[in-house]
């Protein structure tokens, strides 16, 4: 099962990385992580009073929380509209639906196809902040260097990205299912996942950024969120409906 | 005799269009078989059933035993296909090798027997010095070819092929009924084809189904569809000094032909029962006098079987 699987999603990563709307995204983003620890910087060396170690962690861990969130949401997102309504637009849904691969397969080689490439730019996205911010405060502020990130936010960065993008991905297969154009489909998913890019800032709430505790609940949630999502996208998946629609 | 394609009962609703009522046929293993009806007949709905894209309504189909409801899986490593418009489904973003590669892919092929069997079929389409170009280059005739390719890739015991050659040129058409012919020829596959090209159907099909409004109308081979449409039976005559118009006053004669009349020069009559007619219409005919250069039949084709049948 898992060779198939794996001959999909490789495949279809290939082609993603080729689909210049697709490689803008992570271009931007990146651009937009560097431009922010630029920033955030700039924003220490100038402020008269030195800042306040654990204001500035919290803040850190908050927005770059986001930042990281934010690429495998809406990369995904664009990717899986893309590779699930943009196959039925392309015509070249049929054919695969004739081969071998069965619902779950499909699915999940889609899911990893949406996954991956967000994964890949938000891990290097946090590994491009930590490297930017802890190097110009070495030199602006060495009293900050390494309070940002802690193991705490390093653990919270490697799990909320999958966690986020197959909640993401698996809404928006539910939804490509229904609709005609990628646009209708990427439309619909962003809204519904939106509100999910406010869970960084949950910790915001209680003013110490995520803890171990809330980190694990939100973790166990999202997991159990994204499990009933893939079962229901799996109950709903329909090739008589795909191929009614063309 | 193995059955490879069974079709019982076959219903298929859109709303309130019954696109298959009914359908039941066999196809027996390394049979080319082909579905012949006009647009909107059902041929597509059929194979796409057939293929487990689409769920019937009422009846089942089995592909190789596997029953496309119970078996989904079993029966797409059996089949492979080429669907309505198969010119229009390749992955632009990869190479045409990398087309084969992936779906080759996907039915779990050894690397080294996939690698083989692409630069096979590349070869035979002729498609090997533009291995390494995108299908987006192609004419839609290459991209046809590139979706036989893809459709044998896995080397599958039974092939659905919808309209192949439809919007081929006719050298590539002939080049694809030929590969066809030859592969029904080693009795490995059964090729299910579905065309409205009746001549193309004559050429490769060991056995035709005809399909209208979504029932099947008549299956048999061509020459025995012929013989059941057919009972009267058609003779051109051609005569020394090329005197149609005596010859035909003495096939008339004989009152032993239905009509006779003169077409271009030659006499033209249908007889019922010609095996004992002919020859008594021959011996008068020299009796008369007249020399014989050629008595011919004229036989109708599918063509005619399908307009009759189809009632066009």
């Amino acid at each position: 099962m898992l060779k198939k699987v794996w001959v999909m999603a490789r495949t279809e990563i290939r082609m993603v990385f080729k689909s210049r709307q697709v490689k803008s995204i992570p271009v931007m983003v990146v651009l937009f992580s560097v431009m922010f620890s630029v920033f955030m910087a700039w924003l220490i060396s100038v402020i008269p009073a030195p800042p306040d170690p654990f204001f500035y962690r919290v803040m850190m861990a908050s927005t770059m929380g986001l930042v990281v969130v934010m690429m495998p949401v809406i990369l995904p997102v664009m990717i899986a509209a893309d590779s699930i309504v943009g196959e039925k637009e392309r015509r070249t849904l049929v054919p695969l639906l004739a081969t071998p691969l069965t619902d779950s397969e499909l699915l999940l080689g889609k899911a990893l196809t949406a996954i991956v490439p967000g994964l890949v730019v938000a891990y290097a996205n946090f590994i491009l902040a930590i490297g930017i911010m802890n190097g110009m405060l070495l030199f602006m502020a060495p009293f900050l260097l390494w309070v940002w990130p802690t193991l705490l936010d390093v653990v919270q960065a490697l799990i909320m990205p999958p966690l986020f993008s197959a909640l993401a991905v698996g809404f928006t297969v539910i939804i490509s299912g229904r609709v005609s154009t990628v646009y209708e489909a990427y439309q619909i998913s962003t809204f519904i996942v939106l509100p999910a890019m406010l869970v960084p800032y949950i910790g915001l709430l209680q003013g110490s950024g995520f803890d171990w505790l809330i980190l694990s609940l939100v973790a166990v949630i999202l997991g159990i969120a994204d499990y009933a999502v893939f079962r229901l996208s799996l109950n709903l998946f329909s090739r008589d409906r795909l191929i009614s629609r063309l | 005799m193995i059955t490879r394609i069974e079709i019982h009962d076959l219903t298929k609703q859109f709303g309130d269009i019954t696109a298959v009522n009914n359908v039941s046929l066999d196809v027996r293993k390394g049979e080319v078989f082909g579905f012949l009806g006009p647009n909107a007949a059902g041929k597509s709905t059929t194979v796409k059933i057939a293929a487990t894209l689409l769920t019937p309504n009422k009846g089942t189909v089995f592909i190789n035993g596997y029953d496309v409801l119970e078996d989904p899986e079993e029966v797409r490593i059996t089949i492979g296909l080429l669907p309505e418009d198969g010119a229009d489904t390749h992955y632009d973003r990869l190479t045409n090798y990398e087309n084969l590669q992936y779906f080759g892919g996907l039915y779990n092929v050894p690397i080294e027997e996939l690698q083989n069997r692409i630069e096979e079929l590349l070869e035979f389409l002729e498609l090997t010095d533009r291995r390494d170009e995108s299908p987006r280059t192609f004419s839609t005739g290459l991209k046809q070819k590139l979706s036989l390719a893809r459709a044998l890739v896995h080397n599958p015991p039974v092939v659905f092929l919808d309209e192949p050659t439809s919007i081929l040129d006719p050298i590539m058409s002939k080049k694809v009924r030929e590969f066809i012919d030859k592969m029904g020829e080693s009795q490995k596959q059964t090729f299910f084809m579905c065309t409205h090209l009746l001549s193309e159907a004559e050429h490769v099909c060991d056995r035709v189904a005809f399909i209208s409004n979504g029932r099947l109308m008549e299956v048999g081979r061509p020459s025995d569809l012929r013989n059941k449409f057919w009972t009267e039976r058609t003779f051109e005559l051609q005569l020394v000094n090329n005197n149609p118009a005596k010859g035909k006053a003495i096939v008339e004669a004989t009152g032993l032909a239905k009509t006779v009349k003169m077409e271009g020069g030659r006499v033209v009559f249908v007889v019922e029962e010609a095996d004992r007619n002919n020859p008594s219409i021959v011996y008068v005919l020299i009796e008369a006098g007249l020399r014989i250069v050629e008595l011919r039949e004229r036989v109708p084709s599918l063509e005619d079987v399908y307009l009759k049948v189809i009632g066009g």
